[in-house]
């Protein structure tokens, strides 16, 4: 089966053929449109709400795997794939206002193949995320009695936030962008609450609850895939490319914001947990921000940090539903899955079909009650999307060299921040193989069935003119 | 009957109130969706 051939770049070397031919006019039919509603503030608030969970739990793996100083060194060498996946995303995405994010992205510059998978990891990426933090607030709300069921709680988190998504996009995102702003602000809490500032009375004792760097820089390699936690879906802030009032606009000033945000959130985090906890605690705690308040002894402190993480698990699923029925929703609108999903409300324009078959799905992942093997089938899925869309950036160059297409914000250094987004992404994937390998290996058998199913099934359906119809007409013929 | 055990009970009943709102629009939607697509049929 040659399925280079069939659906790699020379599919898109034919259609861009098509549309340079005079005879033939390439009609682009009327798409399922969602409303141009959201700001820079929205787009901080989808990426920032998706990602802040990770600074409330998560993230402390990286000091059982790689002790204190490993952890502090993956978490900024995390940070530089993302500053420079941010810089590849925003050039591409700022170019592309199209619902789908790096699926779209993959559909004009790789072919639909790619597209499908990369849409698939999306949408599995955000399902998986998504039922993770609702089986966390559960779980949280058991903690406070033992009487509390967490399966109605994490059933009504879920249908919630569903339904909001369902009635519109800017309601949704700017009850994202408050309840994200108050998780971030109890973290600044914690921070003040300790005196750091003054070494005569501050409750930060680094020297004395740290362990350095135990394993040495094999600890670091596996470290990372924890340190992951403290970014992961930021990139997601493309997918909400379609819904800005200004693309060009709103998404580099979101997402670089975003960005910084979860950067000094992230070392913040590193910095009070580190020196409230010891390290042999910390490694293994479920909720290290809030043992943290609870080592400062102040009720406050632990009351704002338990409200702090069920908003932000509450900010990110809200999110992470969001950004899963786009990624969906521009599946179905391009028929790289069933027409079906591609439909959206008449009222709210919203996709309402992706957005209430999800729910069934995220559900069903949280049923099975295995936080860690969703939270890692989803970051396979992220890194396997990252890799990609390094590779997506030489592409993109390659195609629309600079001045050839105006862009909203042009990536400084390139290949450098390609290069990195690849390098790291590979090395983080590297890490994970020797703690979950299975994990992974059936992760890559399910991504290759279902690229075998597209092929076989779903490829004819395409409609060829109008796939890359729409892209081609606005930016002129690539360079191929 | 304590406090949280109570509290379980009101989730639920949200979680029930959720389905219905969603369920009932959805449907209303699809129904309408059809009707407009039988009459654009019937046009042509």
């Amino acid at each position: 089966m040659k399925i280079e051939g069939a659906m790699g770049l020379s599919f898109v070397k034919e259609l861009v053929s098509k549309v340079e031919e005079p005879t033939k006019v390439v009609e682009v039919k009327e798409k399922s449109l969602l409303s141009k509603v959201l700001g820079p503030m929205h787009v901080w608030a989808l990426g920032v709400g998706i990602v802040l969970v990770g600074e409330f739990m998560g993230w402390n793996f990286t000091i059982l795997k790689g002790g204190s100083l490993g952890a502090i060194i993956a978490c900024w060498t995390i940070g530089m794939l993302y500053i420079a996946m941010i810089m590849v995303n925003t050039e591409i995405g700022s170019v592309i206002p199209e619902a789908g994010g790096q699926y779209a992205m993959a559909k004009y510059l790789l072919g639909p193949l790619a597209a499908f998978n990369i849409g698939l990891m999306l949408v599995l990426e955000y399902a998986m995320l998504e039922a993770a933090d609702a089986l966390v607030v559960g779980q949280i709300l058991q903690s406070l009695n033992p009487e509390i069921q967490p399966l109605p709680y994490i059933i009504l988190s879920l249908l919630l936030l569903t339904y909001l998504n369902y009635r519109g996009a800017y309601a949704t995102l700017t009850l994202n962008f408050i309840i994200t702003a108050i998780a971030f602000i109890t973290i600044i809490i914690l921070l003040f609450s300790t005196s750091f500032w003054n070494p005569q009375v501050s409750l930060i004792k680094l020297k004395e609850m740290t362990n350095g760097l135990p394993y040495g820089p094999l600890g670091i390699l596996a470290a990372m895939q924890f340190g992951i936690w403290f970014y992961l879906g930021i990139e997601g802030t493309t997918l909400a490319a379609e819904e800005c009032k200004s693309t060009h606009r709103a998404l580099p000033v979101g997402a670089i914001i975003g960005l910084a945000t979860l950067l000094i959130g992230a070392t913040i985090t590193w910095f009070v947990c580190s020196g409230l906890v010891p390290a042999g605690e910390l490694g293994v705690s479920a909720y290290p921000l809030y043992d943290a308040a609870l080592a400062t002894g102040k009720l406050f402190v632990v009351i704002a940090l338990f409200v702090g993480t069920i908003l932000a698990c509450l900010a990110s699923a809200n999110g992470c539903i969001n950004d899963a029925s786009r990624a969906w929703f521009a599946m179905s609108r391009d028929k790289l899955i069933p027409e079906f999903f591609g439909a959206t409300h008449p009222k709210y324009n919203t996709p309402y079909r992706a957005i209430v078959f999800l729910l069934p799905i995220s559900l069903a992942f949280a049923f099975t009650g295995m936080l860690d093997q969703v939270i890692t089938f989803s970051i396979l899925s992220a890194l396997l999307v990252y890799v990609l869309t390094g590779y997506m950036m030489f592409r993109f160059r390659s195609m629309y060299p600079l001045g050839t297409i105006k862009r909203g914000y042009i990536a400084p250094m390139h290949p450098l921040p390609a290069i990195v987004v690849i390098i790291i992404a590979c090395a983080t994937l590297l890490g994970m193989y020797f703690g979950y390998w299975i994990n992974m290996l059936s992760g890559v058998v399910f991504y290759f069935l279902a690229s075998v199913w597209f092929v076989s099934r779903r490829a004819k359906y395409i409609d060829k003119d109008h796939f890359l119809g729409a892209g081609i007409k606005d930016w002129g013929k690539p360079n191929l | 009957m304590s406090f949280w055990s109570m509290m379980n009970w009101v989730v639920w009943a949200l979680c029930a109130l959720f389905v219905f709102l969603l369920v009932s629009d959805f449907v209303k939607v699809e129904i309408i969706r059809k009707i407009r697509k039988e009459e654009e049929q019937k046009e042509q």
